[in-house]
């Protein structure tokens, strides 16, 4: 039997992309106004200060949220597409990871819209709550990911039979 | 000894371990596939530092300290997205282009896009890719090393004088001795050497972070935040567009590098990438410390008055090593920076090397040149030379190509490698585009100068437009046929 990607996963990924490209030709017709646009800091040139409306109104940050997801699908979409259909544990770890991984950001958006709040700074392991998301968890949740392929190596990954194959592949290549 | 002396003994000590190395592995280095991939030889650990000292430039150790600085948290998206990029390179590439490199005798990336699509179209524009992506970084590397011979040296007063080209003259020369006697079996042994150094100085750098204010990482982050608020966000100064549009250059786009992924196809053993992938990316995430803590403590710094204000971005970490750094952790930090951009340089070097002598040969002319190793030896001299002249006299060009590298790789390769290598309904017809369009979008932009909107990052809009181009025109064709070994390679 031919095994491929599953097609659905093709469109997925090209539907992650085409949202992205219209929110990109958006931004390149209605440019960013000049209240969002980091300036010099005052005293510290060349550090910068961000733009006295930042991070802009409601339209924007809905905007960033959606973008965010997308990228996140994206990934996910990608990382299933190295997951052959038959792998079923490992898709359906990945798919999970996926989800937590898009709440992970959420989590990260609604502490920013606190923040945005004013009040006195939240910290969490040495920075604003926001921005722990950020580093607590955007970045270190793929270690999921890595995890899972690590765990399902000699089952899924590269299985015996697989091994086996290319055993054969290698030696044909040899013979010829 | 003071700070001076012992950064420019250690900067010292360094090079003359890098040159040790490639006298070592000359005697190691027989044939072209030794010089291009080991031998297909490398072993966990070799493997897994040189994956992450490639990846962990220069720019990691000045350059994005010196974005904290100038921004806040803003590029710190690149780091969010730097365990990202190892699991889609674990899923999407490393297996395959391991698996073809062996099966086809692979020696660089172009070999395996023409292996996957049968095109030598596609090889040839891949070729072009690298050899443009390659001068760039190579050039841009060569300058920052020079410039940090020649701050070094300025410090102990060991010839103040001396010039930005003859800097450049001596540290190429070291980089080109191990690079051209012991091809990349002596860049992945240094890369062993200078991962370990980064690794180590990163923590330490940190751990002297921590005790520059009496409240820690929570004390600074009160200070910038008091200064603006935004700054200490989770977006910085730059906005939200500009931080998620890193995030998927660099997410994505780790799985576009070709002097990463090269890495991969010298692996021995396909099963030791299970345990390449998270010490690479353990490694990285170690060292990124330095990133985060030092460009947040000198932000902090300056803004506190606890520091006078820099210059230059880029003058963060130098600056935070010449004040609040023990003389030794800056000599080990400078040898450190050093050994980060040469570690990047070597691969790039090699790769670029790969595309002239072999892959232009086998898309035009049907073969590799005779004598493939002599002329290996010889092209990496001739590429360090024009890199180097490159870097000195070339103006704003060195700029522009320095910032087409990652971006470009990463719409030009993740489409054609990392989706191509896993779907078989993927075209050669769809590869020309989606690399053609990572060169024009790339170019085009920095060329005319069109900014782009709410700060997002060219090489994400380049990557974004070369996937959809990609997937688009794949869907819209008759799938190739492909060789059957290459299919059974694609279904393991």
């Amino acid at each position: 039997m031919i095994r491929d990607v599953d097609r659905r996963l093709i469109y997925a990924l090209l539907c992650a992309c085409v949202p992205l490209l219209i929110l990109l030709l958006i931004g390149v017709f209605s440019p960013a106004p000049p209240e969002l646009v980091p300036t010099p800091h005052p005293d510290f040139d060349p550090m910068l200060s961000s733009g006295s409306g930042a991070p802009g109104g409601p339209l924007v940050i809905l905007a960033g949220l959606v973008t965010g997801i997308l990228v996140i699908l994206m990934i996910g979409i990608c990382l299933l597409i190295g997951v052959r259909e038959t792998a079923k544990s490992l898709r359906r770890w990945v798919v999970a990871g996926t989800v937590v991984y898009m709440m992970v950001f959420g989590a990260l958006m609604l502490s920013y819209l606190e923040f945005l709040q004013g009040g006195p700074l939240v910290i969490f392991g040495g920075l604003p709550a926001p921005s722990a998301w950020m580093l607590y968890g955007v970045w270190l949740f793929p270690w999921v990911f890595i995890i899972a392929f690590v765990v399902t190596f000699d089952d899924v990954y590269f299985p015996p039979e697989s091994e086996a194959r290319f055993r054969e592949l290698l030696n044909a290549k040899e013979q010829r | 000894m003071d700070r001076a002396t012992v950064t420019l003994i250690s900067v010292g000590v360094y090079l003359a371990i890098c040159i040790g190395v490639g006298w070592w592995a000359m005697r190691r280095t027989k044939s072209s596939h030794d010089f291009f991939m080991a031998g297909r030889n490398l072993g966990v650990f070799l493997t897994a530092f040189a994956v992450f000292s490639s990846t962990m430039s220069g720019f990691g150790f000045v350059g994005g300290p010196g974005l904290v600085y100038q921004m806040g948290m803003s590029s710190l998206w690149i780091v969010a997205a730097t365990m990202a990029g190892p699991a889609i390179m674990f899923a999407l590439v490393a297996k395959r282009v391991r698996l073809l490199g062996e099966l086809r005798d692979c020696v660089s990336l172009p070999d395996v896009v023409a292996a996957r699509y049968n095109s030598e179209t596609v090889r040839a524009l891949m070729a072009v890719v690298v050899l443009l992506g390659v001068m760039g970084y190579l050039a841009t590397q060569i300058l920052a090393m020079a410039i940090v011979l020649q701050d070094v040296l300025r410090d102990a007063n060991v010839f103040p004088g001396i010039s930005i080209e003859a800097t450049v003259a001596v540290s190429t020369a070291v980089l080109v001795f191990y690079t051209v006697t012991g091809g990349i079996i002596a860049s992945v042994y240094t890369d062993l050497i200078q991962g370990a150094i980064m690794v180590v100085a990163a923590v330490l750098v940190f751990v002297t972070v921590l005790g520059t204010f009496d409240g820690g990482m929570a004390e600074m982050s009160q200070v910038i935040a008091a200064d603006d608020r935004e700054a200490m966000g989770p977006w910085g100064t730059l906005g939200m567009f500009g931080g998620l549009s890193w995030m998927l250059v660099f997410a994505l786009g780790t799985a576009g590098q070709p002097h990463v992924i090269t890495k991969y196809m010298m692996l021995k053993n396909v099963k030791d990438i299970k345990r390449v992938v998270p010490l690479g990316a353990l490694a990285y995430g170690v060292a990124a410390l330095l990133w985060i803590g030092l460009g947040i403590s000198m932000r902090a710094l300056v803004l506190s008055g606890g520091h006078d204000p820099l210059m230059t971005p880029d003058a963060a970490a130098s600056a935070f090593l010449q004040s609040f750094a023990h003389p030794l952790l800056a000599g080990v930090v400078f040898a450190a920076l050093l050994a980060a951009i040469m570690s990047t340089a070597d691969g790039f070097l090699n790769i670029g090397t790969a595309a002239v002598i072999h892959d232009f040969p086998v898309a035009f002319g049907g073969r590799p040149v005779q004598n493939e190793l002599l002329w290996a030896r010889v092209t990496t001299v001739g590429i360090a030379i024009v890199a180097a002249l490159f870097a000195l006299y070339s103006g704003d060009l060195v700029a522009l190509l320095g910032a087409f590298g990652w971006g470009t790789f990463a719409a030009a390769i993740v489409p054609v490698i990392a989706i191509g290598l896993n779907w078989k309904g993927a075209t050669a017809t769809a590869a020309t585009y989606a690399i053609a369009s990572s060169l024009v979008v790339n170019f085009g932009v920095r060329i005319t100068g069109v900014s782009m909107p709410y700060g997002v990052d060219v090489g994400a809009a380049s990557l974004v437009v070369s996937l959809t181009l990609f997937l688009g025109i794949s869907l819209l064709s008759t799938p190739d046929e492909l060789d059957a070994d290459v299919e059974a390679v694609m279904e393991m």
